[in-house]
């Protein structure tokens, strides 16, 4: 029986890169974006109803 | 994605990260400013699946009063998230960095700063500019930001980010650039 490949996590930053390169801007963006996007507004809903945890943030930034 | 010397056209969609950067951009632009965007934000322009919180711009050196009234200038739509105070905000602009946000919030944010040592300052001199659709920003050299990342910084990501440069511009990268980059970063951080 044929064994199959584990991907390691550089194979498949070297596959993502390729189907980046070797597809329409427009097409991986899209993919990209639900990724970006997602993360981006949960962060901001988290900090926006997490008062505690935006004043902790701010805390260690200004702390530095 | 479109390569040529000192340009890149890039088609894609804009993400909301995006959006953030042109917009904070723009600000400096109009206020004459120039500036760099460096490190993680580079990868994840060019398709890296990964998010970031921050966003690294470097800017010239300028006097604090064209940099207070850069302030004047954004301060209906951005709110430094360190201090309120103009001038500490200059401070940590030479020896840190100050943050930025929009109004209201803390992510996602632009770590701003001036060049501190010969690696950032060739970022801002060398800088490529990146066409998005009718946009443009700019950025730093890929081949400095993949020197940076894989002799400098080096984490399980940063290596990543570099890999994933490589592997998308692999007919454009400069080799030699690289090591000569490589070799000015040793000499300055080891």
């Amino acid at each position: 029986m044929k064994k199959k490949k584990i991907l390691t996590r550089e194979d498949f930053v070297k596959y993502w890169a390729n189907w980046v390169r070797t597809h329409p801007d427009k097409e991986w963006s899209r993919q990209q974006n639900i990724i970006i996007d997602s993360q981006i507004k949960s962060a901001i809903e988290f900090y926006r109803k997490n008062r505690k945890a935006r004043e902790k943030f701010l805390k260690m930034i200004r702390e530095k | 994605m479109k390569v040529s010397k000192g340009k890149i056209t890039l088609d894609r969609e804009l993400s909301e990260l995006d959006r953030f950067v042109v917009e904070f951009t723009n600000l400096l632009e109009q206020s004459g400013i120039k500036y760099v965007i460096v490190s993680g934000y580079v990868s994840i322009l060019f398709g890296r699946a990964r998010s970031t919180e921050d966003i690294d711009i470097l800017i010239e050196k300028i006097e604090f009063d064209r940099f207070s009234a850069f302030l004047e200038a954004i301060k209906d739509k951005y709110w430094c998230l360190n201090t309120d105070d103009p001038k500490e905000i200059y401070s940590l602009m030479e020896n840190a960095n100050a943050r930025f946000s929009r109004i209201g919030q803390v992510i996602p944010n632009i770590e701003l700063k001036f060049p501190s040592n010969m690696i950032e300052e060739t970022a801002l001199k060398n800088k490529v500019k990146v066409v998005l659709r009718k946009r443009s920003i700019f950025i730093s050299p890929l081949e400095l930001q993949i020197a940076y990342k894989e002799e400098a910084l080096k984490s399980k990501k940063d290596l990543e980010d570099a890999l994933h440069l490589r592997e998308v511009f692999k007919d454009a990268i400069d080799e030699k650039r690289i090591e000569k980059y490589k070799e000015i970063i040793k000499k300055i951080f080891l």
